[in-house]
């Protein structure tokens, strides 16, 4: 009887490293597919929307899960571990100072309109991401990356805590402070 | 802060949340606000990478993991089984060919192989120098390979190759005789 693969769906991110050690391409793929999306965004937000940087950065990151998966750790997530190398290059882009702070760059090409009757309040939604998208940009490197971690990649605090190397106190002062910062720069915009 | 999500309006938070927000929020529009900012955050669209990392990673993956073909591995095999099976052949035949024609020459042909044939007078010269000796040495050993015989030994065997060198020395020796 032939077994046939029908991929590895069901596979956890620690057993789908595993089987990247022993060459699985379908088990790659499938962990690209679940976190590519994710970390590029992440990836962006951090470097301004530095959408060059943040292409070389997220195929650095993916260049090292291939040649060196046994530098996995297997007693932490993937999850986890995958946003600190994450956020370990990032740190290492700010450190080379090639990153130009303040720009916003292709942010209007991610938000397209539909031409559905629901038009102004797409425009408000719009409006309002264009706004939180600058906002965050302004905030300081370690407000953004737990705002990021949190709101819109949707992490615990525990997680953040691991991946930041700061305890989930500091995390949650920082994340509050995020907010408020947040909160006052959009003070303008009426959320119904 | 995630029991945000589960309240509609401002006032349906406690004291305590109430507190807790201060900061943030202290009536129903900047509760809205705050809530929409969260929600909004938690719903930010996918940003797809482009399509080249994809095909870089790929080429990058097939290179690290690259592994033979399995029909190259089967030839592979099957030459070596050859290349093996061959000088074991080799072997044995080298092996087994002295002791083959050793056992040959022994137990098939009686006959023991003459060397070249020496001239009388050459003969007459050999036999004037050893002249008493090779009989005599004959003799005394029983005939031939007499000294190597032991007790219990194939009989049939000894007596006909004893017989077989008895007949030819007493040839030689006739021949040597008459030669005299």
């Amino acid at each position: 009887m032939r077994i046939v693969k029908t991929g590895f769906v069901d596979y956890s991110d620690e057993d789908l490293m595993l089987a990247i050690q022993q060459g699985e391409k379908l088990a790659f793929n499938e962990l690209y597919t679940r976190y590519s999306d994710k970390l590029y965004g992440y990836i962006l937000k951090m470097l301004w929307y530095n959408e060059v940087r943040a292409q070389d950065l997220l195929q650095d990151l993916f260049a090292k899960i291939i040649t060196q998966p046994g530098l996995f750790d297997t007693e932490r997530t993937f999850k986890t571990w995958v946003y600190t190398i994450a956020s370990n290059l990032c740190k290492n882009e700010f450190k080379r100072n090639e990153v130009r702070k303040g720009t916003v760059n292709g942010v209007e090409q991610f938000y397209s309109l539909s031409s559905d009757a629901n038009v102004e309040k797409e425009v408000h939604e719009r409006q309002f991401r264009d706004a939180l998208t600058e906002a965050l940009m302004k905030l300081d490197t370690k407000h953004r990356q737990v705002f990021v971690l949190k709101h819109m990649d949707g992490l615990s605090i525990k997680e953040i805590a691991e991946i930041t190397e700061a305890n989930e106190g500091t995390v949650k002062s920082r994340l509050f402070y995020a907010i408020k910062k947040l909160a006052d720069t959009l003070h303008m915009f009426e959320y119904a | 802060m995630d029991w945000i999500f589960k309240k509609t309006s401002y006032s349906a938070l406690s004291t305590s949340e109430k507190e807790a927000l201060a900061d943030l929020c202290n009536d129903e529009a900047s509760f809205a606000r705050l809530k929409g900012l969260l929600e909004l955050s938690e719903q930010s669209l996918p940003e797809p990478p482009p399509a080249h990392i994809r095909t870089n990673l790929d080429a990058l993956f097939d290179a690290t993991y690259t592994k033979p073909a399995p029909q190259k591995q089967v030839k592979r095999f099957r030459l070596t089984y050859i290349i093996l099976a061959a000088a074991a052949v080799i072997g044995v035949i080298f092996l087994l060919f002295p002791w083959t024609t050793n056992r040959g020459n022994g137990n098939n042909s009686p006959k023991v192989a003459k060397g070249p044939q020496t001239p009388k007078n050459e003969q007459t010269e050999i036999v004037s120098k050893f002249r008493g000796r090779c009989i005599t040495s004959f003799a005394s050993n029983g005939g031939g390979y007499g000294r190597f015989r032991k007790k219990g030994f194939s009989e049939g065997r000894n007596q006909t190759s004893s017989h077989f060198i008895q007949g030819k020395c007493a040839e030689f020796g006739s021949n040597i005789c008459g030669s005299i």
